[in-house]
């Protein structure tokens, strides 16, 4: 991404940093772990660039066989050392993961979105669109797959390592399939991959929130 | 390109069926109070799904899978690990505690482990690129790990395991989805051209595919948390 990666970083990233030691303690891990996201993202790209070089093959084989295993991996590091030193509470890992891939797209999409620009001079709705709910949804979606996941083998010390493993190579493969989908002629399949993944998730979660209600409602009223 | 076609139709149908097992498993396996063992089987599951729709993608967007590292891999490996961290973690201390008593079913289930071996030296003897054969070597492992436990869960007199007996034809199915997955990896990195070759795996396939779901609720009926 060259300059304009740190240059938007600084923009962008900065501000959540100073904001940082002025809010409570829940919204503070909400900008921790956005920024956490924008700067994996920042040496994700730099690492990208350079096994792009060393490796030599096109760019397409790069992008859905290389970035997704390297991106998976950084984004679920700082979901994985929190559970493991923190806390493993579902709902916190849920919100941290998910802050944790905005911020990774956020900077991602910002970066693209100026070289886009300087490269085309004008860009369109629809690519603004695509780009926001396609890899900004991904990145979000995948990272709180694994983080969720983690909550539940965390306490289960013979699940948790394989288990952990097993969640990052879903998500990996998951990348891949929509990098592949977005670089070619089915870009719309592409991003409406992570858009139905997302109305699935939600409708489990207004389910699930329903259901609790309901139960704790009528044990009140018992 | 005969080949390719009889891919894509054997992945869609893969496709297809492990969706349709994802949510059976989705909704019967992560009801409240249910065992983690069921959730385990049903990402699992998951795994299968996203490994065959990458299949199906690369095949419609660069038109052939590519002969180098290819990250498909991950989706059976994720698939394999599931399957292993749900029988070592949640049922295997159950059943064998270490006694000698055991030993015997320990040694006889290391046959699919060993079997998982052969194939991956079979692989990496093969003429294709190092970056395919040792992904799919590297899967082979996974495999053999996942299957040791399988195996070793089927073979086990009731006695040791009461509650797992019912999940004998699982345990099968888990075996049956390995031996798929090796044939399958063997003939890719064989490149063998003959269409009726190739039906072979996905068939083999297919049956744990859709019936692991199935087999697993109907195993575990008597369990409860």
């Amino acid at each position: 991404m060259g300059n304009i990666a740190y240059i938007v970083f600084i923009c962008f990233a900065l501000p959540f940093v100073l904001g940082i030691p002025i809010v409570r303690k829940q919204t503070r891990l909400v900008l921790l772990f956005t920024f956490i996201g924008m700067c994996c993202c920042l040496f994700i790209s730099e690492v990208n660039g350079l096994l792009n070089t060393a490796i030599g093959l096109d760019m397409f084989y790069v992008t859905t066989n290389i970035t997704p295993l390297t991106e998976e991996l950084i984004k679920a590091l700082p979901i994985l050392l929190y559970a493991v030193f923190i806390s493993a509470e579902r709902q916190t890992l849920l919100t941290i993961a998910f802050m944790t891939g905005l911020g990774f797209a956020l900077l991602e999409n910002s970066t693209i979105l100026v070289e886009t620009v300087i490269e085309r001079g004008s860009i369109g709705i629809l690519w603004a669109l695509i780009r926001t709910l396609g890899a900004g949804l991904l990145h979000s979606l995948c990272t709180t797959s694994v983080g969720v996941g983690i909550s539940f083998v965390r306490d289960r010390k013979k699940f948790f390592v394989c288990g952990s493993f097993a969640l990052l190579a879903q998500a990996i493969v998951y990348h891949s399939v929509y990098n592949a989908l977005i670089q070619s002629d089915y870009k719309y399949f592409g991003a409406a991959l992570p858009m139905a993944t997302y109305l699935v998730v939600v409708a489990v979660l207004v389910v699930t929130y329903q259901k609790k209600q309901k139960k704790n409602q009528s044990e009140e009223s018992a | 390109m005969k080949i390719l076609i009889v891919d894509t139709i054997g992945n869609a149908v893969l496709c297809a069926a492990a969706l349709i097992g994802l949510f059976y498993s989705l909704i019967r396996f992560f009801k409240p109070k249910q065992a983690m063992y069921k959730k385990m089987v049903a990402c699992a599951l998951g795994c299968i799904f996203i490994e065959r729709l990458y299949g199906i993608v690369q095949y419609a967007v660069a038109g052939d899978i590519t002969p180098y590292f290819q990250i498909g891999s991950f989706g059976n490996i994720g698939c394999f690990l599931f399957l292993f961290s749900a029988n070592y973690g949640a049922v295997d201390s159950l059943i064998d505690d270490g006694s000698a008593e055991v030993k015997k079913y320990r040694l006889i289930a290391l046959a699919a482990p060993a079997a998982a071996v052969a194939a991956a030296i079979a692989i990496l003897c093969s003429p294709s690129r190092p970056g395919k054969t040792i992904t799919c070597a590297v899967e082979m492992l996974f495999a053999g790990a996942s299957a040791y436990y399988s195996f070793k869960h089927l073979i086990i007199p009731k006695r040791y395991s009461d509650f797992l007996s019912d999940l004998r034809f699982f345990h099968f199915l888990s075996l049956v989805l390995a031996a798929g997955v090796a044939i399958e990896d063997i003939l890719w990195c064989y490149n063998v051209t003959e269409q009726i070759m190739w039906i072979v795996p996905y068939l083999i396939l297919l049956v744990p595919v859709v019936a692991l779901a199935p087999a697993l609720e109907r195993g575990t009926k008597k369990w409860e948390i």
